[in-house]
């Protein structure tokens, strides 16, 4: 009893309501509120219970797979999250904690990944931004280290670009030791469980011991890992080998893997894995390219003959779609790969000078760093950072606040949405563009609740919402069950479909007793 | 003229009544059908608008219009203006759009109405 009055009055309220209706949503904020005050097992414990009762509840397999990563259950944390994302894909939250996870194991090449999803979903979420740094900075320093065993380089170390896009292949043997070689491995074998990594750091460095290649590997790397010293240059046909284009596009250097998928048909144009693999990469660039026009070009609405127009001359134009599925002969597609790199190094120049010369990371991020007068373009797309404390659904509600608000951002010209509990805390938030701390600051509850006065005195019985109209903007403010919904828009947006968004949540939200 | 003002905001179908209060939140005139306490909604009101004027103003969001009270029964529209407000109640079948609009021109003409000497 001693302990229970000593427990936080946030707990207290929610095992309150968990005991009045244990098959209540309430468990997983209950269970979230135990993890915020590092009682892990109580948090662990109350998901699993509830989870055992609602199994689709994805908010509270968040709150379990948060709980688990700070016990450090890395593995039961990352198959609680990845359930999380089975439902909802674009779930930035869910995919930075995975990656933070997959950082901490050292498997760099899934943190990038996750790293890179959410980028492309919220590509100015800057936990995402800071994560993709380190990885890159520790993917550069272990391929530093691959090259120069004897002078491991710093963290800090810029790398010129040219030299991560034309590396030199080391022959000798790899120092670092077995078990960096491990946890490499571990990475690797997420991706292709098939093929040992350790086998393939050995065929590309030269440790003849332990390889086994691939049938369909072994001719094109056959005597090539056996020489000691290392080529000249390092864009030498002798080093052209799946494994090392296979290494390159886990590092996300697509352009050198390309060339080397090219080379190995020059000297193999029957090379069928080389060909299948050039063709999937030149289509994903050309979609690239695609997207990187309609952004470029959709804000000013340009016709399509300007785009045209203005498109690299003939000969410089990039492959098309078709000509590439097709499979061209290998001189036409090698042909194709170096005016397609021109076309997009031209267009990357153009966009800026220092891009060309920038450290690996930054080439690593180009792909997702739009440059500032293309980012209107992607706030067309729904973007959600959420607070580490929100996402959880209210007692009763089917849907979780988040998911709410994602159907509030989807709507044209909604710029915030905050969702704050009735002891003030922000449970869920949206915003594009600057934060909006000041929803929540400035009483809106006040303001609600003199509206709510004034709709009694006139005969109203529940005032569904207030909208504050402002020359710059409209504010939505609602009571939803015990939380108020703050909702800014800009002066155009259409009023009465947030406003049947708004009743909807506010419906969702109200116990069923009280509406 | 206040009054002519007023009567053509009534004609609009679900508009219940209209009063103008002024900034320290006395009536000025009140065209009400429905039995309200004006003293206690010019009070009101002016209180709303004045603590949302000051929330609008922390997000630096401009000069409030006006506010929009929307109950299950109808609506309160609290129009903020130079000299004071004016104070719209509609039932729920009021085109909230065509008021909207006509508030304005209506809001347009009392300013310039207090602006006589």
């Amino acid at each position: 009893m001693a302990n229970e009055s000593l427990l936080p009055p946030e707990i207290e309220e929610y095992s309150r309501r968990l005991a009045r209706d244990p098959h209540s949503l309430v468990f997983a904020q209950l269970a979230d509120a135990y993890r915020r005050h590092n009682m892990l097992d109580e948090a662990v414990e109350t998901c699993l219970q509830g989870l055992h009762i609602h199994p689709d509840y994805v908010s509270a397999r968040l709150v379990l797979g948060r709980a688990y990563r700070q016990k450090n259950m890395f593995a039961e944390a990352k198959a609680e999250l990845l359930k999380v994302l089975e439902v909802n894909p674009d779930h930035v939250l869910v995919r930075n904690l995975l990656a933070e996870i997959y950082l901490e194991e050292s498997e760099y090449v899934q943190a990038k990944e996750e790293y890179e999803k959410v980028l492309s979903i919220d590509p100015e979420n800057a936990t995402a931004r800071e994560g993709l740094a380190e990885v890159n900075t520790r993917l550069a320093t272990l391929a530093a280290e691959r090259k120069s065993p004897e002078k491991a380089v710093p963290e800090t170390r810029e790398i010129p670009s040219e030299s991560v896009k034309e590396p030199e292949i080391p022959t000798y043997t790899p120092s670092f030791s077995l078990e960096d070689l491990s946890s490499l491995e571990r990475e690797k074998e997420r991706f292709h469980p098939s093929i040992s990594f350790r086998e393939e750091v050995e065929k590309v460095f030269g440790e003849k011991e332990l390889v086994t290649e691939k049938p369909e590997e072994k001719e094109m790397a056959t005597g090539k890992a056996e020489e000691t010293s290392p080529p000249s240059d390092s864009t030498s046909p002798e080093f052209a080998t799946l494994t090392l284009a296979e290494i390159y596009l886990k590092q996300g250097l697509h352009q050198e893997a390309i060339q080397i998928y090219r080379r190995i048909l020059k000297e193999d144009p029957n090379n069928s894995v080389a060909r299948a693999k050039l063709e999937e990469l030149l289509s994903q660039q050309v979609s690239e390219e695609e997207k990187l026009v309609e952004s470029t070009f959709a804000e000013e609405e340009v016709p399509e003959e300007k785009i045209v127009t203005e498109a690299p001359p003939q000969e410089e134009a990039p492959y098309s779609k078709e000509e590439i599925v097709t499979g061209a002969p290998p001189s036409e597609a090698e042909e194709s790969v170096d005016r397609l790199r021109r076309w997009l190094e031209r267009l990357r120049t153009e966009e800026s000078e220092e891009k060309v010369v920038s450290p690996p990371e930054t080439i690593l991020e180009e792909k997702i760093v739009m440059p500032k007068e293309e980012a209107p373009s992607l706030e067309k797309e729904v973007v959600i950072p959420v607070r580490e404390e929100t996402f959880i659904g209210a007692e009763g509600a089917e849907a979780s606040l988040l998911e709410m608000v994602r159907k509030l951002a989807s709507i044209q010209g909604v710029r915030a949405t905050v969702i704050i509990g009735k002891d003030g805390e922000v449970k869920a938030q949206f915003f594009r563009g600057e934060g909006v701390s000041g929803l929540k600051e400035g009483n809106p509850g006040e303001i609600l609740r003199l509206a709510e006065q004034l709709g009694k005195l006139v005969g109203g019985k529940e005032v569904k919402y207030t909208l504050l109209e402002t020359s710059q903007e409209k504010i939505f403010l609602s009571s939803a069950g015990e939380d108020l919904m703050v909702v800014l828009t800009g002066p155009d947006v259409r009023l009465g479909w947030v406003r049947l968004e708004i009743c909807r949540i506010k419906e969702l939200l109200t116990p069923k007793g009280k509406s | 003229m206040l009054e002519q003002i007023l009567q053509e905001l009534s004609r609009i179908e679900g508009v219940l009544g209209n009063v103008v209060v002024s900034k320290d939140g006395l009536v000025i005139t009140s065209q009400l059908n429905s039995p309200v306490d004006v003293d206690i909604l010019a009070a009101w009101s002016v209180s709303a608008l004045n603590l949302a004027q000051r929330y609008v103003g922390e997000l630096d969001g401009g000069y409030l219009l006006r506010c929009l009270i929307e109950t299950q029964e109808g609506t309160i529209l609290l129009s903020n203006m130079k000299t004071g407000s004016l104070i719209t109640i509609t039932s729920a079948q009021v085109n909230l759009g065509l008021l909207r609009l006509k508030l304005e021109d209506a809001v347009k003409a009392l300013e310039k109405l207090s602006e006589l000497p």
